[in-house]
């Protein structure tokens, strides 16, 4: 037993000291405290700040290049909170639920209260998100040992079909993004026939579209077109940033552990179903506090309890959705899709190999995404507001020619190809359209990462099996994930179904 | 979401509101300012059209791929032209109903751009931008493209503008060719030096 365990959460203790070596600690600052502006500047995401950070990270050390990406999620998620208290408006879409109190805290002067609360709810959210990474991610590692073609096949679909159904208000919507996705990775040579798809003769697509660029275009550029329509001239002012003192959260910390726990359960669930995301966590803990409070009328209208649900729900999802996406290679997110970007960059495959033979990557990774949570404390609250966050009385209007060029510049050094460049601002142009028709962006990327999977691995399903298809069916595990995926593309029918069933009783008594 | 709207995001607020209800409904309308507004329901229906024909033409150039390899790209596309034509019906069901917003619940405007105008104008300029790099090198055209987008949207104040150039180019320079040692779209005027690391272009496959 005790053998069992050291061979599973071992490699923690050695990863730890490749983790606290300097330029990994300096990636981690650096990464918290960039993610943090980011976060704080509505209409940039920490999607996008790690779909641009990919290029740069290429010749850096792979745990380097994590340790920033890491401190941006964690960052990010946490800025989303700062101008969500101070102004209303969310700086990432899961701090909506942080404007419903932390802005009327702020209203009544308790702003730098609402800033710390929300600092250290993030911060304990992350932690223990990290952990239930730590305890989780390597056990399920070894089952995935347990997968044959098959199975990887049917992860592949089921993995793909969650994030496209549930993701996003529309699963037409979602399902025709992962199809485009799914077309996106097929284009350029056959790898067994050596036949050309979708490439046109160019002799630049032969080699398939890489997945930067693809991401950079859709990610990077149409936020960035945006922040150039709105042609916002005017940052904030000094005083829209001016914060007092504040009380101490530790003076009143017994007030807020229901909340804490709350979130750090609904945030780690979340987290680990692909297809959800930081919102829906945020809303649940959010809405299961405000449920069982005796003031629950005191909600809305400045309830500290509430700041710490929506902050503490919203970051304990944040490691969480990288339980399946190191294990399985399926995201639990949108942003954990791009870090799985990252990491099939840096040439590291997802699933128990990557646990095997790179122990200190991916558990430093881990380590990694539980300092940049406690780092929050040390750099998040008040202290944010009054130095990084100052980034916010830039006028929006320069900050988008800075996006494109770091876009071109990230892009062009990947293969010094000015076509890729070219693709990228195309892309762009379809991200662009695709947010405007409401249609998601994180299936198209993980159709891009799990189409080559799907297709190999059913190719060589049927050749093990001699073009039998019933093989895709004969495992248990495949019946099983066969099963959750009809289900999942059933959902919303079957929602469909219950809601009229509703509307016609009430209609009725 | 129902707040009242800070001055922070009025112009993106303001600018929804230039063309009347009833002219949006119409599906092709033009506006008080004489903009053509297309509806959402209408550039569903086009968007699934359009996608349906892609699928036809990406079908037909699986024709000659041997069938071990056209097979799951044609499952995908299959799958892709069904959803199309659910999109495309539903789309039209929707208009028919004169439903033309993106939620579908009330005929409230709804409009492709933001700002068409300026839209246009980034377009034009990032085009010119990537055009620009490849002519005149990065760094010349990436300072170029900085001063004219801040300048085209309004924002007038050079000296900001040129101190936030200036800091960023400085981090490219320290980050691609100090640090990275990658080499970038060489400057127009400094070429034939030997000091400068050369753009390589690479050929695929």
């Amino acid at each position: 037993m005790a053998e069992t365990l050291w061979t599973l959460f071992g490699p923690l203790w050695h990863a730890l000291s490749v983790v606290l070596q300097w330029q990994n600690v300096v990636a981690i600052v650096v990464g918290t405290v960039a993610g943090m502006v980011v976060g704080s500047l509505p209409g940039l995401s920490a999607t996008m700040a790690i779909a641009i950070l990919i290029p740069l990270t290429f010749t850096l050390d792979p745990l380097v290049a994590l340790g920033m990406m890491a401190g941006i999620y964690n960052g990010a998620m946490y800025g989303g909170a700062i101008p969500a208290i101070l102004l209303r408006i969310p700086g990432t879409p899961p701090s909506i639920v942080t404007t419903f109190d932390g802005y009327p805290m702020a209203q009544r002067g308790q702003a730098a209260y609402a800033l710390k609360i929300a600092c250290v709810s993030s911060a304990i959210g992350g932690t223990v998100s990290a952990i239930s990474l730590m305890l989780f991610a390597p056990p399920l590692a070894q089952v995935t040992l347990m997968f044959g073609p098959a199975e990887y096949f049917w992860v592949a679909v089921f993995g793909l079909s969650s994030i496209a159904v549930l993701l996003g208000a529309d699963p037409i919507k979602g399902l025709m993004s992962a199809c485009f996705g799914l077309l996106l990775g097929m284009v350029g040579l056959d790898m067994v026939t050596g036949h050309e798809r979708f490439a046109f003769g160019n002799r630049y697509l032969l080699d398939g579209l890489n997945l930067i660029v693809v991401l950079t275009g859709l990610y990077a550029i149409p936020p960035a077109i945006m922040m150039a329509e709105d042609a916002l001239t005017k940052g904030l002012s000094a005083k829209d940033l001016a914060i007092g003192p504040g009380e101490s959260v530790l003076a009143n910390w017994r007030g807020f552990v229901p909340a804490w726990l709350r979130g750090g359960f609904f945030g780690i669930l979340v987290g680990i179903l692909p297809g959800t995301g930081g919102s829906m966590a945020a809303f649940l803990a959010y809405n299961e506090t405000k449920r069982s409070a005796r003031d629950q009328n005191s909600f809305g209208k400045g309830n500290p309890v509430g700041v710490a649900a929506a902050e503490c729900g919203n970051n304990a999802d944040n490691a969480a959705a990288m339980i399946p996406a190191l294990t399985l290679g399926v995201p639990g997110s949108g942003v954990s899709a791009v870090i799985l970007a990252g990491l099939l960059v840096h040439g590291l495959q997802p699933g128990p190999q990557l646990f095997r033979d790179n122990p200190d990557i991916v558990y430093g990774f881990m380590i990694q995404m539980l300092l940049t949570s406690v780092l929050l404390i040390g750099f998040g609250g008040p202290f944010a507001v009054r130095t990084f966050a100052q980034v916010l009385r830039l006028p929006r209007v320069l900050l988008a020619p800075m996006i494109f060029g770091l876009a071109v510049v990230g892009v062009y050094t990947l293969n010094n190809s000015l076509f890729e460049v070219w693709l990228m601002l195309g892309f762009g142009l379809v991200g662009y359209a695709m947010d405007r028709l409401k249609f998601p962006l994180a299936p198209v990327i993980l159709g891009l990462i799990l189409g080559g999977m799907a297709e190999q691995q059913l190719r060589l399903t049927l050749l093990i099996n001699l073009g039998d298809w019933t093989a895709l069916f004969r495992s248990p595990i495949s019946l099983i994930l066969f099963g959750l995926t009809l289900l999942i593309l059933l959902w919303p029918i079957l929602r469909a179904w219950r809601d009229r069933a509703r509307q016609m009783a009430d209609e009725r008594g | 979401m129902d707040w009242p709207a800070p001055p922070y995001v009025a112009p993106v607020l303001s600018a929804a509101s230039v063309v009347p209800a009833a002219s949006a409904s119409a599906g092709l309308a033009y506006g008080s300012r004489m903009r053509v507004v297309v509806s959402y329901a209408v550039l569903e229906a086009v968007t699934a059209a359009v996608l349906l024909l892609l699928c036809a033409v990406l079908w037909l150039s699986l024709a000659e791929v041997p069938e071990s390899a056209r097979l799951f790209p044609q499952a995908i596309l299959l799958v892709f032209a069904v959803l199309c034509t659910v999109f495309l019906a539903r789309s039209l069901r929707r208009l028919r109903h004169g439903r033309t917003d993106p939620s579908g619940d009330a005929p409230v405007p709804w409009r492709f751009f933001r700002h068409p105008t300026r839209f246009g104008l980034v377009v034009a300029l990032l085009v010119g931008y990537v055009a620009a790099v490849q002519v005149a090198g990065y760094f010349s055209g990436t300072a170029t493209m900085f001063v004219a987008l801040t300048v085209l949207m309004g924002y007038r104040a050079m000296m900001p503008i040129l101190v936030s150039l200036a800091a960023f180019l400085a981090f490219i320079w320290v980050v691609f060719i100090l640090a990275f040692e990658r080499p970038l779209p060489q400057e127009f005027f400094l070429r034939g030096s030997l000091h400068v690391p050369v753009s390589v272009e690479t050929v695929h496959g």
